[in-house]
């Protein structure tokens, strides 16, 4: 029995000694630990935005808001870009920010609907997919950017 | 400003006064912190909930009759409240409810807790002061791809447009993951109804919310477990843990589900060992919200079903006394958060990646051998969960310490019962368990897969993984303090 209480006592010491192993390493860990750094400049615009200057941040999409008069506000549009909607490709996100955007609008990347948002690089390139897909050009916004209807 | 912050106090009063309701009259250590980590994500889930209700119900009327329902659910809970807190007061003599009565030994009993204390208030101030200088760059303070095109997209259908708020679920716009809850975007839509615009700002201050409350969760369980100088120790281990603060900056759903995932089970943790019954609700509905909150939540709530199943099987046949109460109790305060994540399943047009894809009878009805002969693409997995774990610039050795707690608590020579000792463990290999097989069935490219969501994943489990770590190499004795019914408290209002 006394030989039993031992080894309990062997095993609590052990136990007693691996903490404080363990939290010295947490605090090592810690105290070695530090934050990415982070522009200077941000601490002014911190400021301007807590101070109410919500406009300094426009929304991402603000790029969008030229088509916005020329759509309708609900219902959907089709969205034609530079290359057909793959989810990998990096020209995805136009059509994610456009989306996002122009909410209650719902874009669709099919070329199915009646009205259509054209954003390409260039006007051959919009030339291109609108005769593709069935449409016609009836309002230019940018070189390969505007608005389009089916045909 | 102002008004963000008023917008921010009424999901945290809604949550404090939904919990304390729940946890009235039964006994839990530090209940100030439970409260502190716990309350603004419930609200925050409950403020979603109403809205969902209030948008489903009548969409046209939505905004005004989310915030009306919701202050009077607020007024009714906090009126019954003050009915019960005389009657408690009456009953116990505190001057002060339990909820306010912060015990001193969280603070000053020791030097080390007073330390360890004062790290962790340090550590928050610089990580509080990081978080506002990032967030407002142009791009963060939108946050990143999933969160403008995901969580933020649908809380502008509901805010912009109530009658047609349904467009959300249209298959046109499919990329948008159309089957995904709406905690946060109905948590933003319900923020910018308040405000009566989209500030760019409410979203920030929402995920630095959740960010803190899985620091607190944790503080409260592991000065409930082990001591209050491991709490504030483990609570700074949390918040120098960068791939949380950053997802958080890029306001990513991973931090509040892991925050979900996190309290559920660290609750179910301490529902166990004290066999509270209404510590199960409270898990119940900490889990229901975090199926509320993502598809992975949905996961989560599966495993645990199966691990306090198989746990009240076991009491079964020890022949315990009603061996599944703790089962009708974490389902009774899920079931609200899961009657609306269920709900959204059914609506039209609505499509999994997953569930009702089709990915499964693929594999069940025309070709089932690769789940039996992929074992090149479960190696593949295996080594990419491998390579993110190792990651100390990431983990800072946080899956090497839960290897070592593994060990230790597996040599440990006493074992109390009813201490479940292994269950903040199971729910971690669970948890990866389950996402380990999402990978192996996943019908997109597995190396963009696992290249493009895996780290995030992998955070869910992080925290639980976290205190265990804890529990197997930080406590000084093989007792571990006890959620003790009536010890503490005797009346907890």
């Amino acid at each position: 029995m006394p030989e039993t209480l031992g080894n309990t006592h062997r095993s609590f010491s052990l136990q007693r000694r691996g903490a404080f192993l363990f939290y010295g390493i947490i605090l090592a860990i810690i105290g070695f630990s530090d934050l990415p750094a982070v522009d200077p400049g941000n601490l002014s615009l911190r400021d301007h935005l807590f101070a109410g200057n919500e406009s300094l941040v426009p929304d991402p999409g603000s790029e969008f808001s030229v088509f916005k008069p020329h759509l309708p506000v609900g219902g959907a549009v089709s969205f034609l870009m530079d290359i057909p909607y793959f989810p990998y490709a990096p020209a995805a996100e136009q059509l994610y920010t456009a989306q996002s955007y122009l909410v209650p609008l719902v874009i669709n990347i099919a070329p199915t609907e009646q009205k259509a948002l054209v954003y390409c690089s260039n006007d051959p390139l919009a030339a291109g997919w609108m005769q593709k897909t069935g449409y016609r050009p009836v309002l230019k916004l940018a070189d390969g950017k505007g608005i389009a209807e089916k045909r | 400003m102002m008004n963000l912050l008023t917008a921010l106090i009424y999901p945290v009063l809604l949550g404090f006064l939904v919990l304390s309701v729940m946890l009235r009259g039964i006994s839990i250590r530090y209940r100030f912190l439970f409260y502190l980590g716990a309350s603004f994500p419930t609200g925050a889930g409950l403020c979603s909930l109403i809205l969902f209700t209030a948008y489903v119900v009548l969409p046209a009327g939505a905004k005004q009759i989310s915030l009306i329902a919701g202050f009077f659910i607020g007024a009714v809970l906090l009126g019954y409240r003050f009915f019960h807190l005389q009657k408690d007061l009456r009953r116990s003599g505190f001057f002060w409810p339990s909820a306010l009565n912060i015990e001193k030994s969280l603070f000053l009993q020791a030097l080390p807790s007073g330390l360890a204390l004062l790290l962790f208030a340090y550590t928050l101030v610089t990580v509080i002061q990081f978080y506002t200088l990032s967030a407002p760059m142009d791009v963060f303070v939108y946050g990143g791809g999933d969160a403008r095109f995901i969580w933020a997209l649908k809380a502008k259908f509901l805010f912009r447009a109530p009658e047609t708020w349904l467009n959300m679920f249209s298959s046109k716009i499919f990329w948008s993951n159309t089957d995904y809850p709406l905690l946060l975007s109905g948590m933003l839509a319900w923020g910018w109804n308040w405000l009566g615009r989209e500030s760019p700002l409410w979203a920030p201050l929402v995920y630095l919310g959740f960010y803190l409350s899985c620091s607190w969760i944790l503080v409260w369980y592991l000065s409930l477990r082990i001591s209050p100088a491991s709490g504030w120790i483990g609570g700074t281990l949390f918040l120098v843990l960068m791939p949380y603060l950053q997802n958080s900056v890029r306001q990513f759903a991973d931090v509040p589900v892991t925050f979900f995932i996190t309290a559920c089970g660290l609750t179910l943790a301490a529902a166990l060992r004290s066999n509270q019954g209404k510590l199960f609700a409270v898990s119940g509905l900490l889990g229901g919200l975090a199926a509320w909150t993502k598809n992975d939540g949905v996961l989560f709530v599966g495993w645990i079903y199966v691990l306090v199943g198989a746990i009240c099987v076991l009491r079964c046949l020890g022949r315990s006394k009603d061996p599944f109460a703790s089962l009708r109790w974490f389902t009774l305060g899920a079931f609200l958060p899961l009657l609306a994540a269920g709900a959204l399943k059914f609506f039209p047009e609505t499509h999994g990646v997953y569930l009702g894809s089709g990915v499964l009878q693929k594999y069940l009805r025309n070709d089932p051998s690769p789940l039996i002969t992929g074992w090149p693409r479960i190696f593949t997995i295996f080594k990419a969960f491998y390579l993110e774990m190792s990651r100390p610039d990431k983990w800072k050795g946080l899956w090497g310490f839960f290897i070592l707690a593994v060990i230790a608590i597996g040599i440990r020579k006493e074992k109390p019962r009813g201490d479940y000792p292994w269950i903040l463990f199971g729910i971690v290999i669970l948890v990866n368990a389950g996402y380990v097989a999402i990978f192996y069935i996943t019908r997109y490219n597995l190396i963009w897969h696992l290249r493009s969501t895996l780290d995030r994943l992998v955070l869910h489990s992080g925290l639980l993984a976290l205190a265990f770590c804890f529990e197997g190499l930080g406590a000084f004795s093989p007792k571990f303090a006890r959620p003790d019914p009536g010890s503490q408290e005797k009346i907890s209002p």
